[in-house]
């Protein structure tokens, strides 16, 4: 028993090629998005919430303040303003920020079906934080 | 290529001076200009961050926090999306060669990631509080970094006791090949919980001045729990890319700006990749001593500027 504890502690984990694939998959597609949509923004082919020449004035303000005088939404509300040319690009840089959750579930999935629990547990620690940062309930 | 030597320290250094200038005058640069500036100076900050080992996070955050318009808010919110972009473009290639290992990041970086949550909460309570709390604390930390860089020391295999409890638990080790031998090497690592309080330090102030960890975490990877140095390095890296999971909290309150963060992302993403070329083909002690430099004098600004100088 002590022996093969000995032995596994040196072997890699047999998820580290399922978790870079999904993690290069996802990014490669979220930079594509955010690519495409901040040339629509930046040639003002689809109008932004905030006009270009205005955000030079805001941008010099702290979160509270520029969310007060700009009225753009918090939380996930952004997702109802994404026919915007600014809002646009959180679709991508979501995508981006969503890479560890998802592959920490598949992680999570895997380390179940094999019976690996303390990887299992701390995976599904670490998720709930990430759930809970993504929720904007805490 | 000596003309490169000389004309890329000097970009660095004088690329964000106008930006400087047009703060004291009061002159307005149009956005574009200000975007363009932006991706030239990530650019340069992907370059030399690669060439000097350490994450673009460490340089951006005080470079544009203390020479650019942007509120400090939202140059911690991009210096989070920017670490993280870098960590996932390398993280697949490092987790395929058995580098960068997920049985070590993943105690790390749930520890890290709890309280680089917990940073981002008391770094935009401190910035409501006066931003130039933000800006002295950030200054300070530079300089404190700038130290620890200029005295650490890296060690390739460290000796490792390997009856650590913790470590025996977690079962944290591996086995990867050498490159430039071609051994299979195995490691293992110790002292896990004065690695993992650490840790808890390194990830409070990450998400507190979206800095980026890897100034940090490689040494107390490799130095305190005796990891190699590729491991040490790799998994650092790869661990990023959860403890910036306050990147969430920045975008939920509104503070991501797509025109900050986007020319960011791909000026850092395209000068780390040119830099990963250019590696081979310079001196990395000059470059380090350059990139401490550029970080003391970036300290120094934001010092001054919490002073309102």
């Amino acid at each position: 028993m002590e022996n093969k504890t000995e032995q596994s502690r040196y072997e890699n984990l047999p998820y580290q090629a399922a978790y870079g694939k999904l993690s290069s998959w996802v990014s490669n597609l979220g930079l594509a998005i955010l690519t495409v949509s901040f040339a629509l923004y930046g040639f003002g082919i689809v109008e932004p919430a905030i006009p270009m020449d205005q955000l030079t004035q805001y941008w010099g303000l702290s979160i509270p303040d520029f969310v007060a005088k700009t009225g753009v939404p918090t939380g996930w509300r952004w997702v109802t303003w994404v026919d915007k040319g600014d809002f646009a690009n959180l679709i991508g840089i979501t995508l981006l920020v969503s890479v560890p959750s998802l592959c920490y579930s598949l992680l999570l999935v895997m380390s179940l079906r094999g019976k690996k629990w303390l990887i299992a547990g701390m995976t599904g620690l670490t998720l709930v934080l990430m759930l809970l940062a993504a929720s904007n309930l805490v | 290529m000596k003309l490169m030597y000389f004309f890329l320290p000097v970009t660095v250094i004088l690329a964000p001076l106008p930006a400087l200038a047009d703060t004291v005058t009061g002159s307005a640069m149009p956005w574009w200009g200000w975007a363009g500036l932006l991706f030239l100076v990530t650019f340069l900050i992907g370059i030399f961050g690669v060439m000097a080992g350490i994450g673009g996070g460490v340089l951006f955050v005080p470079l544009v926090g203390g020479f650019f318009p942007f509120h400090i808010d939202f140059v911690r919110g991009a210096g989070l999306f920017l670490a993280l972009s870098t960590s996932l473009a390398s993280a697949p290639q490092l987790l395929k060669a058995n580098l960068a290992s997920i049985k070590l990041s993943l105690p790390v970086a749930m520890i890290a990631s709890g309280f680089s949550i917990l940073g981002a909460y008391l770094g935009l309570w401190l910035s409501a509080l006066s931003p130039s709390y933000v800006q002295g604390s950030l200054g300070v930390l530079i300089l404190m970094i700038v130290v620890i860089m200029w005295t650490s020391k890296r060690s390739e295999h460290p000796l490792v006791r390997p009856d650590d409890p913790l470590s025996r638990l977690l079962e944290l080790g591996g086995t990867y090949i050498e490159g430039s031998t071609g051994q299979k090497i195995e490691w293992t690592t110790h002292r896990t919980w004065i690695g993992l309080a650490c840790f808890a330090v390194v990830g409070l102030v990450a998400g507190m001045f979206g800095l980026g960890s890897g100034w940090a975490s490689v040494p107390v990877i490799n130095l305190v729990m005796g990891a190699p140095i590729k491991i040490a390095v790799a998994t650092s890296g790869f661990s990023l890319s959860v403890i910036t999971t306050p990147a969430w909290i920045y975008l939920n309150k509104g503070g991501v700006l797509p025109l900050i963060v986007a020319p960011s992302i791909f000026g850092t993403m395209i000068g780390a990749r040119i830099g990963a070329k250019l590696l081979p083909k310079v001196k990395p002690s000059f470059i380090r001593r350059l990139v401490i430099v550029v970080l003391a004098l970036a300290g120094l600004r934001s010092l001054a500027k919490a002073f309102g100088i």
